[in-house]
């Protein structure tokens, strides 16, 4: 048997690739990396090691070859004639998937599953529609499945280089239980280890998005603020600690009058969850899990999402407002996406930005929520500034009263109504 | 990973209770840390070897500066190293590399003996410390010849700096990786430290008399004077009791610099907080 | 060229003292030397300003040493580089070095607590002396445990297996180093008189030569002393010092002022600084360099 993961990152190998293996999969991997695929078929493993705490497992996948995603002839083939397919890429990069995997489905005798790795609801639906856009008939792809997947496993980093000849090390902790969406499947998928078909799949990814997911991202925006350095750290600060608690609660409201109680999962599972987030063992930096804000604050992503979810039905979402503001204000040299949202700050409000970047309706009360949020944070944000404490708003270092303007703050801090 | 503390044993604890904090999280998140008591060593100099990936060396007496010393040949990596330690503690050194570093210091006098003083006292009261590297004890402030005269009991030679008698407080400023923290008490009765917001002004004289001597865990101790602050004193073990949840950014910076260590990266890192004023 | 020499209190004066001959040397090649004495006059800390080409470093005091250390911080070229004046004033930490140098050195301790010392003493006398001390002052051959409580001291006390030399002359043996040259002197300890200081001189041997230019490697130096006792046909070196008296060396002060002068020239041309003299040595880490990372040199071994 033969499964194709196109993606050799810390999902595609550090995930999907280990339980395929696991399963009796021969892999081949697609990679866009030339380097990478030649690393993969030079030294035809790597590693994956599991950590929490005292305990750690490190698991060797073998049986690995790779094609570079520039051989379209030969990606094809390899299409054409695996049994299981996973794609695991980042969503943004579907479309080039599509172009990428379009012609080899196309030339198939069989239907096949592909499973498709990604955080968002309706990944499988969005991959099968670009699919049919690129090929005529369009049949000739339909009939294949297109099952989004929600990953419980925090996969937090990659050690080694392709350039050498030593395996690569892909890091995460034990989790290993997926979901997979029955409606998106059409041929028969085999059982894998730790795998669930669902039929409430957006329910599923859902609840992962909008606890887990959220609660991660408040510990990391919540600790760039205070100035932590890793998430294990963050989570161990009492104050930040109470905020993630409270923004997944929100979630969890969210989630249960959206999807019933059994959905949303309870607070044993938030205590569950913040044991997650201190697991030393993964390292994992604040910056890491911050990075790309921007498409962390689109409207149907982990804290917007959940915000308006919780709002929705009558919660109000004070915690994650405070994260979304946590968020607008998180800086890292050399990413785009924070970049691109500290520009939109400057030139504009908080909730032209979250209008912007978030899709927000400028009367929905959680505007302005953030933009009061944003108010208490606001007021010494520079750069290199941390706050000492989120209850008081005190932070390491104030301008002094003749001070000019600071490095990142918005225009104005008032909620703009747009004509 | 494995971190070392060399520290005195403050009874009954191995560590001081910040220290004891910051080790019980390390050892949560999976590293070893053993308190390393220069007194209670054997002292056989052979068996001083390299056992930990890093150390913290927290206590300066002679002894465990020594001590340290031997590690670091032994290609131990101590943060802070004990030759900086050493210049930290040696006033006179230490108020010289502060000039050459631009920050400003008060006038500062050495002597041999305290009595050698008396004509500085004209102009103004002085903080008078014991100096050199079997000194101890904490400044004085000496505003008259009785009260020079009462000061038998300090070590030679001394150390004197001018004090501005208008400056009723004593500020510090921590810094723990970059991050900077400023603590204040009323000097000279006050006990307690609290938190106190820091100017741009001042985090860029403390961070400027932190790479004087290549530190990124040190305290700075400042005076006011005619409006202008300035560094009195440099230490390698920061002031981090007063500092809002100390332990667990002592934790954080001594996780990271482990890990560091055990990966070959880079020691010295410039994070978030560190020179970009 | 401006030369500075900080010496202790009578030592510029001294008849016996290297010192004098060496500034008559200095002063008759052209030099502008200023004696320093290290005797607790008030420093003003803003007048400690590099204004000579060259400080050397004389004196053994610690105050002297803190002000040859804060002459290094501001920047001045010191002689020997004050990291290793310092580093070797320190025994615990030239005991370290030395034997990691490949140089043998006595079995050795440092404590805080003379009574730890007691166990040592098992295996014969100790040799007790200040961990930071110079001169040979405050040396004591301890032989019983009931010796230990005298020692009680405020400072740490470093101890060394007392070797019991081979021969029965009962005389120190001091090998001194300047440049390529290593020349030995026999002397009486403890020095009464003056001819007992003057000792007398020895051809040093192949191994002796070699255990004394180890030590300068240790520290990236080449003017010092150290002190040997020959036990079981090997040399062991029990005590160094960057800057000692020399005596009973021929020539001694023409050939230290050529070392000064050249090092002087150096400086002055901006070829020497403290720094980069002490660079060659592994493990001497120059506190000055702030900007440099925190990582010691010597950590580039690999782990």
């Amino acid at each position: 048997m033969k499964a194709l993961v196109v993606g050799p990152g810390r999902i595609g190998c550090g995930f999907a690739g280990e339980v395929l293996r696991s399963a009796g999969y021969e892999l081949v991997v697609v990679a866009r990396d030339p380097a990478m695929a030649a690393h993969l078929n030079r030294v035809g493993r790597y590693h994956v090691r599991m950590g929490h705490g005292g305990l750690a497992r490190e698991t060797a996948v073998d049986g690995v070859r790779a094609v570079p995603a520039s051989s379209t002839e030969a990606v094809a083939r390899e299409v054409a004639t695996c049994d299981l397919a996973a794609v695991a890429v980042g969503a943004r990069n579907l479309p080039a998937v599509a172009d990428l995997i379009a012609p080899g489905l196309a030339a198939r005798d069989r239907p096949v599953n592909v499973l498709v790795f990604e955080n968002e609801p309706d990944a499988g639906g969005r991959l099968r529609a670009l699919m049919a856009e690129r090929v005529r008939p369009p049949a000739s792809v339909e009939r294949h499945g297109y099952a989004g997947v929600v990953v419980t496993r925090a996969m937090t980093g990659r050690l080694g280089s392709p350039a050498s000849d030593r395996p690569l090390t892909f890091v995460g902790d034990f989790a290993s239980r997926f979901a997979v969406e029955r409606r998106g499947l059409r041929a028969d998928l085999r059982p894998l280890p730790g795998m669930t078909v669902t039929d409430d799949f957006e329910a599923s990814m859902h609840r992962k998005l909008f606890v887990f997911s959220a609660g991660h991202a408040a510990t990391a925006y919540l600790g760039h603020l205070k100035g932590y350095r890793f998430v294990h750290t963050a989570i161990r600060d009492p104050e930040i600690r109470a905020v993630v608690h409270a923004a997944m609660r929100e979630g969890q409201r969210g989630l249960a009058a959206r999807y019933g109680t059994d959905a949303a999962g309870d607070r044993v599972e938030l205590e569950a969850i913040v044991a997650r987030f201190e697991n030393a063992s993964l390292a994992d930096p604040v910056c890491r899990v911050a990075r790309d804000p921007s498409r962390k604050l689109a409207a149907t992503d982990r804290l917007v999402g959940a915000a308006r979810l919780a709002e929705a039905a009558g919660v109000r979402a004070h915690s994650l407002a405070f994260v979304i503001a946590a968020a607008l204000s998180f800086h890292a040299e050399g990413d785009p996406s924070a970049e691109q949202v500290e520009s939109a700050m400057r030139r504009g409000s908080v909730l032209g930005t979250l209008i912007r970047l978030s899709g927000l309706d400028p009367l929905e009360p959680l505007g302005h929520r953030v933009g009061f949020a944003w108010s208490r944070i606001a007021r010494s944000r520079y750069h290199e500034n941390f706050l000492l404490s989120l209850r008081n708003g005190s932070w390491a270092w104030e301008p002094a009263p003749e001070a000019t303007a600071p490095v990142a703050r918005p225009a104005d801090t008032r909620l703009e109504t747009p004509a | 990973m494995r971190i070392g503390v060399i520290a005195h044993r403050r009874w009954p604890a191995a560590l001081g209770p910040l220290m004891s904090e910051a080790a019980r999280l390390l050892v949560e998140w999976g590293v070893d840390v053993e308190a390393v008591h220069p007194e209670e060593s054997s002292g056989d100099v052979a068996a001083l070897g390299r056992e930990c990936d890093l150390y913290l060396l927290e206590a300066r007496s002679d002894l465990a500066l020594s001590l340290a010393g031997a590690l670091e040949a032994d290609d131990a990596t101590i943060v802070n190293p004990p030759a900086v330690a050493v210049t930290c503690r040696d006033r006179l050194v230490a108020t010289r590399i502060l000039q050459r570093a631009g920050v400003p210091v008060p006038a500062s006098y050495a002597v041999a003996h305290a009595g050698k003083l008396a004509p500085l006292l004209e102009d103004g009261p002085l903080l008078v410390t014991p100096w050199g590297a079997c000194a101890g004890g904490g400044s004085r402030l000496v505003r008259d010849i009785d009260e020079l005269d009462a000061m038998t009991d300090v070590a030679s030679p001394v150390f004197a700096q001018r004090h501005d008698a208008r400056d009723a407080r004593l500020r510090s400023i921590a810094c723990v990786g970059g991050q900077l923290f400023g603590v204040e008490r009323g000097w000279p009765d006050d006990e307690g430290y609290e938190p106190f917001p820091l100017t741009p002004d001042l985090c860029e004289l403390a961070l400027r008399a932190g790479r004087a001597f290549g530190m990124e865990l040190f305290g700075v101790d400042l005076s006011m004077s005619d409006g202008r602050p300035h560094v009195t004193e440099v230490s390698s073990v920061p002031r981090l009791s007063s500092v809002p949840d100390g332990a667990l950014r002592l934790a954080d910076y001594a996780y990271d610099a482990v890990r560091r260590v055990v990966s070959d990266e880079p020691l010295r890192t410039v994070a978030r907080g560190a020179g970009a004023l | 060229m401006r030369i500075a020499i900080l010496h202790g209190p009578g030592s510029a004066t001294e008849g016996g003292s290297v010192i004098p001959k060496i500034v008559r040397t200095l002063r008759e090649r052209g030099a502008i030397v200023e004696l320093m004495p290290m005797d607790g006059t008030l420093t003003d800390l803003r007048r400690l300003q590099p204004t000579h080409d060259l400080y050397v470093l004389k004196a053994g005091t610690a105050a002297a040493l803190s002000i040859g250390g804060a002459l290094h911080a501001a920047g001045a070229s010191t002689f020997n580089p004050h990291p290793a004046v310092a580093a070797i004033r320190d025994k615990v930490v030239a005991a370290t070095r030395l034997a990691r140098a490949g140089v043998p050195i006595p079995d050795s301790w440092c404590t805080a607590s003379p009574a730890t010392l007691a166990r040592a003493l098992d295996d014969g006398p100790i040799v007790v002396k200040p961990h930071r001390g110079s001169q040979g002052s405050g040396v004591i051959v301890v032989r019983r445990e009931s010796e230990l409580a005298s020692l009680a001291s405020p400072t740490p006390l470093f101890a060394q297996r007392y070797l019991a030399p081979d021969g029965r002359d009962g005389r120190d043996r001091k090998l001194y180093r300047i440049g390529a040259d290593v020349f030995g002197v026999r002397r009486v300890w403890p020095a009464r008189r003056h001819a007992d200081k003057l000792g007398e001189p020895f051809e040093p041997s192949e191994a002796e030569r070699d255990v004394t230019v180890r030590c300068g490697a240790a520290f990236g130096i080449d003017v010092y002393g150290v002190d040997v006792v020959l036990s079981g046909g090997r040399p062991r070196v029990i005590d160094m010092s960057s800057f000692p008296g020399f005596k009973g060396v021929p020539d001694a002060a023409p050939r230290l002022a050529d070392r000064i002068w050249d090092a002087a020239e150096r400086a002055a041309g901006g070829g020497l600084s403290a720094a980069a003299s002490c660079s060659a040595a592994p493990g001497v880490r120059d506190a000055r360099d702030g900007e440099a990372g925190s990582r010691p040199a010597t950590a580039e071994a690999s782990r």
